[in-house]
């Protein structure tokens, strides 16, 4: 007589997962059985637990506010509280999560899938442990160092696409923090959209050696970012990261890594 | 297997999809003969194309995931992680095992423990589905799950943070001391265990780091034992394994998903209902003396014959032994000494449940030391003073395998039960 998983795994609450996952759900029943280890429920279990996120610290988009479900414009004026009961969320976000610091600033990742069948633009993020956010992308600077910037114009995801924040790539800085990101800390983000319309979503922090971005003197002192990583700076040797963060004021400019 | 992996014409399943089957397909007579002998004789090959035919009639050739016998891969197979019951107990063991003892450091406190479970058991829930884990910097590392199991022990002083000492159970501690004990401190004890088990020792390379990483500002390191058995495809599964005396050892076992298995194992109250508790001792095989030991003899201190793990007065590895029976001179054919005598009671409840690894690490005793090796020796129980001790103590008392074991590591941990999606081990201790 096998234990059997007395709570019925579909009623759990946790919504959709990021559709690029669900193809990679059938593989394992097949193998379970081949291996030869009966449990039961195992099909439904490892379906299941393949698109539901499996701890509490996982979080998914919780809601979209605003009624531009559909794409188009909202009337000005609209009451976003109301429309926010009748929408449907017009973007999730899986597996997020942001970088532990006891310093001034850290990014926040994730993937955000655009349910919709217009583009979404984001235009902003807030959370209130920040005092400032910001989109950043990393693009090359053509001499083999990665350089960190703002993007001015936002992250567009097109229809039915997703936009992929991780480090070394497209983030969310969070910056002017308001305290200590712990690991285990569960951090809310919200996403606002060329539209007006936000999604809101939950950030776990986790301790992460990488992301070691420097990210300009104004902001803040450097050293206290990398309070977590053990002395790992490697990506600190060059030198001449400090470069390029002259203007500041109301702007955040550009960071040389 | 020298077999060839042709199949016969008209049988529904290979020969190897029986094989991964195994139990599934009824090997009767396979498990009657025993143990890998059967596989040497030959007999598998014919066994298992007569069993294809039985069960799968005579449908046509070529169905099934391997019509041609190539195999589907191992690689992808996962065990769930979600459940009443912890993965990594209730299983047939994997081919590898690692079991990492941590201590917390002094300002983890019951927040730091909760925020560190939480984290570590999404760590667990995606790299056994074959996911990477958050901040995972090797992601392609956890493509190939290969039925990994990461199961979470907690010993006294964590509960003690988490919950107090009325929350610790009992028999929560030490073990008595036994006289053949030489503990090393070094393979005592521990605050947190993670066993990360799998078919694939770069799995567990893989999430073992992970969990390390994520463990590292709430813990640290106490110790680590790496063990091994037969990788997969080597043997039947559900062949006993065979221990580096080369003894067939866990033939007397209650078997994952048995009635006598989950009576032995789970406990029913508290906030461990649904968990278990872990005996963790290191049994260093002194091989050097063994060596020195002639067949007969080594046949005399476990009871057993070498070849099939069948009693010295059985046939089939599955025998009865015969305590009565004694041999013309009118000596117990079993001897009073013997280890597989010793190592039961005449009380049905003074029993335990065996999850057993190899081990063999570099060794430390200078330079004619050329082996250090031996038996991680695990045992499930609901209740470690009334089912492992009083065996344990008969084992101090009197086991000629003694001359040839020490045990140098012994750790007891309280193993909580499963959780839901969106929970955590640990939850029911935590509140």
């Amino acid at each position: 007589m096998l234990p059997t998983n007395p709570m019925p795994l579909e009623s759990l609450t946790a919504p959709v997962a990021d559709p690029a996952e669900a193809s990679g759900m059938a593989r394992t029943s097949e193998q379970l059985r081949a291996s030869g280890t009966p449990r039961p429920s195992t099909r439904r279990a490892s379906r299941v637990a393949r698109t539901v996120r499996t701890a509490a610290i996982s979080a998914v988009a919780v809601l979209a506010l605003a009624g531009c479900a559909s794409g188009t414009e909202a009337a000005p004026g609209t009451d976003t509280s109301v429309a926010a009961e009748q929408s449907a969320a017009i973007a999730t976000v899986t597996d997020p999560w942001v970088k532990a610091t006891d310093g001034d600033m850290t990014a926040v990742f994730g993937v955000v899938t655009n349910t919709t069948g217009d583009e979404l633009v984001v235009v902003s993020a807030s959370a209130e442990i920040a005092g400032v956010v910001e989109l950043h992308e990393t693009v090359d600077d053509g001499s083999g160092s990665m350089l960190m910037q703002e993007v001015d114009a936002g992250f567009t995801i097109p229809a039915h696409g997703t936009l992929t924040l991780e480090p070394g790539g497209d983030h969310i800085m969070l910056m002017q923090l308001t305290g200590e990101i712990v690991a285990g800390d569960v951090i809310a983000v919200t996403l606002e959209f060329a539209d007006g319309s936000t999604v809101q979503f939950e950030a776990p922090a986790k301790d992460y050696s990488g992301a070691n971005e420097n990210y300009g003197g104004d902001h803040g002192e450097h050293d206290g970012e990398h309070g977590d990583d053990d002395g790992e700076h490697g990506d600190h040797g060059d030198g001449d990261q400090h470069d390029e963060h002259g203007e500041h004021d109301g702007d955040s400019g550009s960071a040389a890594i | 297997m020298g077999s060839t992996r042709a199949q016969r014409p008209g049988s529904r399943w290979s020969r190897r999809q029986l094989l991964l089957g195994g139990a599934a397909a009824g090997l009767g007579a396979a498990a009657a003969i025993g143990a890998d002998q059967f596989v040497r004789s030959g007999g598998l090959a014919s066994a298992l194309d007569s069993a294809a035919e039985a069960v799968g009639g005579a449908g046509g050739a070529g169905e099934g995931p391997d019509a041609r016998g190539g195999g589907a891969l191992h690689g992808p197979s996962t065990v769930p992680f979600s459940g009443e019951h912890q993965a990594g107990i209730d299983i047939v063991p994997q081919s590898f095992s690692s079991y990492i003892a941590l201590d917390l450091r002094p300002e983890t406190d019951r927040d730091a423990i909760g925020r560190m479970l939480r984290i570590l058991t999404d760590d667990a829930a995606r790299l056994t589905q074959g996911e990477a884990a958050l901040a995972d910097s090797e992601p392609e590392l956890a493509s190939v799950p290969a039925r990994l199991t990461v199961t979470f022990g907690f010993g006294p002083e964590l509960v003690r943070r988490a919950a107090g000492e009325q929350a610790l159970p009992a028999w929560l501690g030490p073990l008595p001391a036994f006289s053949i004990d030489r503990l090393e401190n070094r393979w005592n004890d521990g605050d947190l265990l993670l066993e990360v088990a799998a078919d694939d020792p770069v799995t567990i390379a893989h999430a073992s780091r992970m969990l390390l990483k994520d463990s590292r500002r709430f813990a640290t390191l106490r110790w680590r034992q790496d063990g091994f058995r037969r990788a997969v495809g080597s043997e039947r599964p559900g062949t006993t394994m065979r221990n580096l005396f080369g003894q067939v050892d866990g033939t007397v076992n209650a078997q994952p998903g048995t009635d006598d298995f989950a009576e032995l194992v789970w406990i029913r109250d508290g906030w461990l209902a649904g968990g278990t508790s872990y005996v963790i001792r290191r049994i260093r095989m002194e091989l050097d003396t063994w060596d020195e030991l002639d067949r007969p003899g080594r046949e005399a201190s476990i009871g057993r014959r070498l070849d099939t793990g069948a009693p010295l007065t059985g046939v089939n590895e599955h025998d009865e032994p015969d305590f009565s029976a004694t041999n013309a001179a009118g000596f117990p054919v079993i001897g009073a000494f013997a280890h597989v005598r010793r190592a039961r009671s005449d009380n049905p409840r003074e029993r335990f449940v065996r999850r057993t690894y190899n081990y063999e690490i570099a060794p430390s005793g200078g330079p004619d030391a050329f082996s250090d090796a031996g038996l991680i020796f695990g045992a499930f129980q609901a209740d470690v003073s009334a089912q492992f001790v009083p065996i344990q103590r008969r084992l101090d008392e009197l086991d000629l395998l003694n001359e040839w074991t020490t045990p140098v590591g012994s750790a007891v941990f309280a193993v909580p039960p499963g959780c839901a999606p969106g929970g955590f081990i640990g939850e029911t201790l935590l509140g």
